[in-house]
């Protein structure tokens, strides 16, 4: 029965993209390849942006943000940039200061589109929902991967931070191959 | 590298590579020392102004990103000699002790209440947990910011 | 610095009387003064100028105290002026004004203990001077004058101050002058605005790292990775010296220093920097391997105090507790890092700093360049924040080497992570407590065994400071030497390790206290209220175990045992059982319990009660009772902001702060890692200052004690488990005592 429904909605899928449906070694592939993008996304570089709470997390250990900022930090008025730059602080000489990137900030709180605790399936499932991810299509998806600034600064984000598992080529290539398996999820 | 700053409402010429943080800018250059170097990194709150009608921490600011824009320090609060209604609230509810972190957390507070005119203990916790005090005059910050709030607002109400 | 002990110890060789009235002004001085400038010199601190106006010299550097407020106050209140009559000064380095164990230091909360009896009694013969002269002229008996707003009125003649300065000076000086009583007070007791709060809340106060000299150049400091080390070997110079502004490069004992025009010039040069570091005084230095051996030190320590046969009587009680309680190093951490600006000019020295001590600028100034102490002229200036750490002048004696070299004016500014990690750290602490309780639930004894690191014997460059000017330099030299190797035996106990323990008000039927000093070459010193720190949190911890092994209320308990006829901890004790509405037997309501602590200390009492809830396993201090008797409150609202500003410092303390090394190497760097609390867990305070018939006593320092203690008693009525080891949200973490 969920089969099936699962049939259903990648042929829905598939209509939508105009595409023929995705064979099952695709499905496979797209199913193997997710499970690689989840480990990047709850990597601390994409997490601790993606939190499960309304607090930004910090640090390899994702910790919540010191000095109380949340969502309602900047809903008072207190935007991420009154800290974070359009780069890292090292650009002008202040070692371990806030890091930056353009548009330093979270995902907005009606789509907050959370990393943290989530399995991959559900990842999975959150990346597609139109409803979650504010209406991505999914090439819109891998567009944002592949080209916003600020999630481009997750691999490469200075200091001794660490990056995540892969590369943001690959993480490209395996949301790709997931995407062509039409959004398949892992069990 | 020369360029133009805009400063309390002034223009400022000044000559320094742009990767300088606008805090040593505004200290070392253009002579405003209200603006405080407290932490270096944007943890404390201290070196806190105005770019643009939104509070930065100056320290991590490089002067080049805000040469186009307004900047407005604790110098450029009052209006001439009548001083900001969270200046009175400072004053009034003796705020200060060393007193060297408040023009940040000033700062900070009037940028509070643009957005939020009449703000919840929980929206001042949110805003002003970010500016460190070592005295521990948070208490009176809190009060001061209730003040100012009621100040503003029966002002704009008289008017 | 402490204190009666203190002079104790030295035999009072180290005192020099307090000046009062006209110290230092000959009447010929005064008169001739007064026929130049129309200025009556007063005393040495109170000047009444030509218009009328009072000049005061404040000797004490204001930290946020509100010593500025404080000292007006008492001296607008005997001349009977309003307070915005009053303009002050900060005194300089000045020989006649070492008023403080033969120092000019703010330190001990002494300073309106101290100031209020000096200065009520100058501006008083002030007043007399004034009255007398005007009673004079207009041929009338003094006592059909009265004083106010500035003016001197007898029936229908009135004169301004300024108009009578001339014939004041003329005036003896009254030998006993008549300060006001206190009924008829009109200042001294009320609320007023704090003097310094406008300055702060516009960004016009000047402090230490806002003064410019006007042909001073900057330096930044490249400090080594451990306490101590040298550079060896320096490379990029080069690099460095070709960038804007940069004038040189130097190599010094302390670190490497970049000099340049600007500050930020040679902060960004630094980074071409590469530097090789000597090991320094503490490599190898590690603080988990430290603190396990004061844990478990067993030896004998040196007794402190012994009353009874306190041994015996635990080991004959029926109940006995033992528990062990830590502390651990910590930063002062002030807002403004350390900073000074030097000029050393040939065998002469200024400097402007942000300093506790003018006395001790003086001493390692002079050390640091090799010129005669009395040669070195400070200029205080506001401090962003002292807790002790600007007792000691370090950034200033670097900032008069690098001076030397240059042959200009240095300022010299520290980066926040050279303040965290290069700082003279609160000692570290192991304490044994072992008591017995009888069966009536009576104490029949406590046995304390101390185990610090000794402040003493980091403060050489201090201790150098409090030698009277005049002594030639080796007998001088000597002096100090004689006096470290007592503290080294011990024959001159540390008088700040036990402070709070060894003279606690308890009155146990028998005591032992005994202290073993731990030697390190990281450098300890005051940090707001100094051993009263850790003695507080041990002694009100371990007597509210032993409350509940007696199974009575803290309160009942704490009262049996404290004197309480009429006193300090009599008054406090019952005002704050009525603010918190203290029940008995129920400690604990729903999520929320509550613990209770006081501790005397600097001549003051406070007691506090703490609320305390815990979720997600983190600490949160709810609320915070605070009752306070510290004699006559001069400006109770000050009081209170130091009561509150106390609970919140030793609060950040008892919950997170800590200072570890690493083989030395000192793990916390800047508010991150050594944070102090913020505004989203501060409790509320509510703090209730008492009308005490006393006379004023510490206020800066006492408030913080007791907040360790209640915090960890509420954990304990809420949770059963003991938190004997500061930080407390650490001990929580790893377990805790069940």
């Amino acid at each position: 029965m969920n089969k099936l429904i699962i049939v259903c909605l990648l042929l829905a899928v598939a209509a939508v993209y105009g595409q023929t449906p995705p064979d099952a070694a695709k499905i496979d592939a797209g199913k193997k390849a997710f499970l690689d993008v989840a480990k990047v996304l709850q990597s601390p570089r994409c997490m601790n942006c993606h939190p499960s709470g309304d607090a930004p997390l910090q640090t390899d250990a994702s910790r919540p943000h010191l000095q109380n900022i949340s969502r309602k930090s900047v809903a008072a008025g207190l935007a991420c940039t009154t800290c974070h730059q359009t780069r890292n602080s090292e650009a002008i000489g202040i070692a371990n200061g806030p890091p930056g990137a353009p548009k330093w900030g979270l995902p907005p709180a009606e789509t907050p589109m959370i990393f943290q605790g989530r399995t991959p399936a559900a990842l999975c499932a959150q990346l597609k929902d139109p409803e979650q991810n504010g209406h991505r299509t999914l090439a819109q998806i891998l567009d944002h991967v592949a080209h916003d600034p600020l999630v481009g600064w997750g691999w490469a984000p200075g200091g001794h931070r660490t990056l995540p598992p892969l590369t943001r080529d690959k993480t490209v290539a395996a949301l790709q191959t997931w995407i062509d398996s039409g959004g398949a999820c892992p069990e | 590298m020369a360029m133009k700053l805009n400063v309390n409402g002034k223009p400022v010429e000044v000559d320094v590579p742009a990767d300088t943080p606008l805090l040593w800018v505004l200290r070392e250059e253009v002579g405003l020392t209200g603006t405080k170097f407290g932490c270096g990194k944007a943890l404390c709150g201290a070196c806190t102004v105005h770019v643009d009608g939104a509070a930065k921490r100056s320290c991590v600011t490089a002067v080049g990103d805000v040469a186009e824009l307004p900047i407005v320090t604790i110098e450029g609060l009052p209006e001439g000699d009548v001083l900001h209604p969270v200046q009175e609230a400072w004053i009034a509810e003796n705020v200060p002790q060393c007193g060297y972190c408040q023009c940040g957390q000033i700062m900070s507070a009037v940028a509070l209440l643009r957005t939020k005119p009449q703000p919840t203990d929980e929206d001042i916790d949110a805003y002003m947990s970010a500016n460190l005090c070592r005295c521990g005059t948070y208490p009176r910050i809190r009060k001061a910011i209730h003040r100012a709030a009621e100040a503003i607002a029966a002002k704009a109400g008289g008017k | 610095m402490n204190r009666r002990t203190f002079l104790k110890a030295t035999g009072g060789a180290l005192t020099l009387a307090v000046t009062v009235g006209c110290g230092g002004n000959s009447n010929a001085h005064r008169i001739q003064h007064a026929d130049a400038t129309g200025e009556l010199l007063a005393s040495l601190y109170i000047t009444i100028k030509p218009d009328g106006r009072v000049a005061l010299t404040v000797n004490k550097a204001e930290i946020g105290q509100g010593v500025t407020t404080a000292y007006t106050t008492i001296v607008a209140e005997e001349l009977d002026v309003a307070i915005d009559h009053v303009d002050t000064a900060y005194a300089d380095s000045h020989n006649e004004m070492r008023d403080t164990f033969g120092m000019q230091i703010t330190g001990g909360s002494q300073s309106t203990a101290q100031g209020f009896g000096a200065l009520r009694h100058g501006a008083a013969a002030a007043r007399e001077m004034l009255v007398g002269a005007a009673a004079q002229q207009w041929g009338v008996a003094a006592s059909t004058c009265s004083v106010r707003d500035g003016r001197v009125v007898s029936g229908d003649k009135s004169a301004g101050f300024g108009e009578l300065t001339k014939a004041a000076a003329r005036m003896n000086v009254p030998a006993h002058p008549q300060p006001k009583a206190r009924k008829d007070y009109t200042l001294v007791g009320k609320r007023n605005d704090r003097v310094d709060a406008r300055a702060k809340a516009t960004g016009t106060a000047t402090f230490g790292i806002d003064f410019v000299h006007p042909h001073a150049v900057n330096a930044f400091v490249i400090h080594g990775p451990r306490y101590g080390a040298e550079p060896k070997r320096v490379t990029g110079e080069a690099a460095a010296k070709s960038r804007p502004g940069v004038i040189d490069v130097l190599s010094l004992p302390f670190g490497v220093v970049v000099v340049a025009n600007k500050f930020w010039q040679a902060r960004a040069a630094a980074g071409d920097l590469n530097v090789e570091w000597s090991d320094g005084d503490v490599k190898g230095l590690d603080t988990d391997a430290m603190q396990k051996a004061m844990r478990e030190y067993k030896d004998g320590t040196p007794e402190v105090i012994d009353k009874g046969h306190a041994k015996r009587a635990i080991a004959g009680a029926a109940k006995q507790v033992e528990a062990i309680y830590e502390a651990p190093y910590l930063a002062h951490a002030p807002m403004e890092p350390n900073n000074a600006t030097v000029f050393v000019d040939g065998n002469h020295a200024e400097v402007w700093a942000p300093t506790q001590s003018p006395t001790i600028t003086q001493a390692m100034v002079g050390h640091a360049v090799g010129i005669p102490p009395q040669n070195v002229t400070v200029h205080v200036l506001l401090a962003g924040g002292g807790f002790g750490r600007r007792a000691i002048a370090d950034a200033c004696a670097q900032a008069a080497l690098v001076s030397k070299a240059v042959k200009k004016p240095v300022k010299l500014t520290w980066t926040r992570e050279s303040d965290m990690t290069q700082a003279f750290y609160r000692p570290p602490y192991a304490v044994a407590a072992r008591g017995g309780v009888d069966a009536e639930g009576s104490i029949t004894g406590v046995t304390m065994e101390c185990i610090s690191q000794s402040i003493p014997l980091s403060s050489k460059p201090m201790m150098a400071g409090a030698i009277p000017p005049g002594i030639p330099a080796p007998i001088a030299g000597m002096f100090v030497d004689a006096l470290m190797a007592m503290f080294r035996s011990s024959s001159i106990p540390d008088m700040f390790s036990t402070e709070g323990m060894a003279n606690t008000k308890y009155q146990f039927a028998s005591y032992h206290v005994g202290a073993t000093p731990v030697q390190t070459k990281l450098p300890v010193a005051t940090w707001r209220s100094v051993g009263n720190s850790v003695t507080g949190f041990v002694m009100e911890s371990f007597v509210d175990e032993l409350a509940h092994a007696a199974g009575k209320d803290p309160f009942v308990f704490r009262r049996k045992h404290l004197p309480m006829n009429n006193t300090k901890q009599a008054r406090v004790l019952d005002a704050l059982e009525k603010l918190s509405n203290w029940q008995p037997g129920n400690q604990k309501a729903g999520s929320i319990a509550r613990g209770m602590a006081r501790h005397f200390s600097f001549e003051t009492e406070v007691g506090e009660v703490a609320e305390v809830e815990i979720v997600d396993n983190r600490i949160k201090v709810r609320r915070v009772f605070c009752v306070v008797d510290c004699g006559l409150a001069v400006n109770p609202d000050v009081v209170k902001a130091q009561m509150e500003g106390g609970i919140l410092f030793g609060l950040s303390a008892a919950l997170d702060q800590e200072i570890t090394l690493v083989d030395g190497v000192v793990q916390q760097t800047n508010f991150d890692t050594h944070p102090p609390l913020r505004m989203f867990e501060t409790p509320e305070i509510i703090v209730q200052v008492l009308d005490s018939p006393d006379e004023p006593t510490g206020v800066g320092e006492p408030g913080l004690p007791p907040i360790a203690p209640a915090v960890a008693n509420a954990i304990f009525a809420l949770t059963g488990k003991r938190l004997r080891r500061m930080p407390l949200q650490r001990a929580l973490n790893e377990g805790g005592a069940a």
